[in-house]
């Protein structure tokens, strides 16, 4: 047996897979044990862009539609909760879904008539949402959003009596629900859905001509990727306690897009991987100061140099393998 | 041979890019359980009635009627659910996906399966992913594709892509099945075992309307040609008849043209 075909054998092996998840998620439970505040704190924002990285990459990176504007979901998300809680007084965890649903109705709205625009005209329209989204947040329409000194006094989550405040429990809200997400997002790669997503990216006029659905696949892609920007957007706006126009910036759209790159696009461990590098890049460059940002360019170029399908892209015919010994 | 009714029909369709006419109020029947081959010079407009016929193009005049019902101003999809599929003359294939998951793609309208029954993966949708794939993988075999049903597609050979393109399509379950240019870069092994396998289709109650360069494949396979030039019909018959036909050859050869051998 030639070695390439004996390594696609052993990460088909179950026990080796299982071993290696169970050591990542021992890693994840026990990390704001062991680590410090700080740390745990990077942690969750390692969660949130994780979940922000996952939503984008459905429309990114299992559609391949080029959305640059992926900010602006999780603003309408972080916005709604900082409104409906901090006017109407209503609870902020409670919020999650109704965060969730604003942005996905948004979505709905905003890429129904844009929807078939294809590679970089949409690119150009998803920029101009995320930037006119931002404006309208500045302007305060109805004294609703506050200008740019956005809401604040957002009340602390409540979970079953518990109220969640320490960096120790938003690390674990996150990640909670980022596992959910993947969960279901993996359930997604493997149905008919999935695939078609797939379909559309590989071949557009291919996809239609099997009978994929392209309209409405696509839009389903966008609802779902903003609803997931949603969730994010109320995690952020119940850590900070505050929101504000300045927090949604099209560079955070355009690190949403790196992370998914930088992963491969459609893979979800990747976009995991991708959100970890992005937020800890920073963090580990602290000794290089102003330069920060040039190395953090230098290292994207050359992991898009060196390995274009992302760091740990999907392996489709090893997942065939597997489920065919299963 | 000949089956004895019309299965699917354009009526005057008439498709027209800026000033250029491609197909001009072009009519065609398709009898039911037989291989119809549409031939012509390049450019005279066959793959623009394919993309017409199965709703890429919107013609600016004419029907296409398939069953008797209208098809026009149907999405693609709608038009394959109706039991229309197709192959593209260069193999439009889902690259970076694998054999098998190709293939699946031609199930994709029979299955019901929506999003929350997919996340859920509930007892229903588990069986309908089961027979998605049982489906792909008969027709994988039955191509002797089944090697490579975990190899991506774009790693297997042209012949095999093309070969894979037409499991796909029959993987829709179609009725009329509508072949652009099969043979084209094949070898001549992998030509001999395209046109035995186009031959034996119109047996399994399938109808073929088939766009070919290659004489031989043409006249060796069809029931029924179609000979269109500028976008117009020019002529219309059995083989024989065809492979005669002054005005073909002017078509092809041009005037004062004679056939050798």
């Amino acid at each position: 047996m030639n070695p390439l075909k004996k390594w696609r054998e052993l990460r088909t092996w179950a026990p080796l897979r299982l071993a290696f998840l169970a050591l990542f998620l021992a890693f994840l439970v026990s990390f704001p044990f062991w680590g410090s505040r700080y740390w745990v704190d990077v942690g969750f924002y390692v969660g949130l862009y994780a979940l922000l990285g996952l939503g984008l990459n459905v429309i990114l990176g299992e559609v391949g539609l080029f959305n640059l504007g992926h900010a602006a979901f999780w603003a309408i998300g972080a916005y709604a909760t900082a409104i409906l809680n901090a006017r109407f007084g209503l609870p902020t965890l409670a919020l999650l879904p109704v965060s969730a649903l604003v942005a996905a109705g948004c979505a709905w709205i905003i890429s129904s008539p844009i929807i078939h625009l294809r590679g970089d005209y949409l690119c150009i329209v998803t920029i101009a949402l995320g930037e006119i989204v931002r404006l309208v947040l500045i302007n305060n329409p109805g004294g609703l959003t506050g200008g740019p000194n956005g809401v604040v006094g957002i009340d602390r989550p409540v979970f079953l009596g518990h109220v969640i405040r320490t960096p120790m429990d938003f690390y674990f809200l996150v990640w909670a629900l980022v596992a959910l997400c993947a969960f279901g997002l993996r359930q997604l790669q493997r149905s008919r859905i999935g695939r078609a997503w797939n379909y559309i990216r590989e071949d557009e006029i291919a996809a239609e001509a099997m009978g994929v659905d392209v309209r409405a696949l696509k839009l389903l892609a966008f609802v779902l990727g903003a609803a997931l920007a949603g969730i994010a957007g109320n995690i952020f706006a119940a850590k900070m306690r505050m929101v504000s126009p300045d927090s949604f910036t099209f560079l955070e759209s355009c690190l949403m897009f790196c992370i998914v790159l930088l992963g491969g696009m459609g893979s979800i461990p990747g976009t995991i991987l991708g959100a970890a590098l992005v937020v800890l890049f920073p963090e580990i460059l602290r000794p290089v100061a102003q330069y920060r940002l040039l190395f953090f360019g230098l290292a994207l170029a050359a992991t898009m140099y060196f390995r274009p399908g992302g760091l740990w892209p999907r392996r489709r015919a090893v997942e065939f393998l597997r489920e065919a010994k299963s | 041979m000949m089956g004895d009714s019309v299965i699917l029909e354009t009526q005057g369709i008439t498709k027209r890019f800026r000033g250029l006419v491609a197909v001009d109020r072009f009519d065609i029947a398709v009898q039911e359980r037989t291989i119809h081959s549409l031939i012509g010079p390049n450019g005279a407009g066959k793959t623009t009635v394919f993309n017409v016929i199965t709703g890429i193009y919107r013609p600016e005049e004419g029907k296409v009627l398939f069953e008797g019902q209208v098809l026009n101003g149907l999405k693609p999809h709608e038009i394959l659910a109706r039991g229309i599929a197709r192959t593209f003359q260069n193999p439009r294939l889902f690259k970076n996906m694998t054999c098998l998951e190709n293939v699946m793609a031609g199930q994709h309208a029979h299955g019901r399966a929506g999003f929350w029954s997919s996340i859920l993966r509930l007892p229903h949708q588990r069986r309908e992913e089961r027979r998605i794939r049982e489906r792909a993988e008969e027709w994988l075999k039955r191509l002797n594709l089944w090697h490579f049903r975990h190899e991506l597609a774009r790693n297997i050979p042209y012949g095999c892509q093309k070969l894979l393109e037409l499991a796909r399509a029959l993987a829709a379950q179609p009725k009329v099945l509508l072949l652009d240019e099969p043979t084209c870069g094949l070898n001549e092994s992998e030509k001999e075992t395209m046109i035995q396998f186009i031959e034996g289709l119109p047996k399994e109650g399938l109808t073929v309307l088939l766009v070919e360069h290659n004489m031989n494949v043409v006249m060796g396979l069809s029931d029924l040609i179609t000979v269109m030039n500028y976008g117009k019909k020019i002529a219309e018959g059995p083989p024989e008849a065809i492979y005669n036909d002054p005005v073909v050859i002017e078509a092809y050869l041009g005037r004062g043209g004679t056939r050798v051998a």
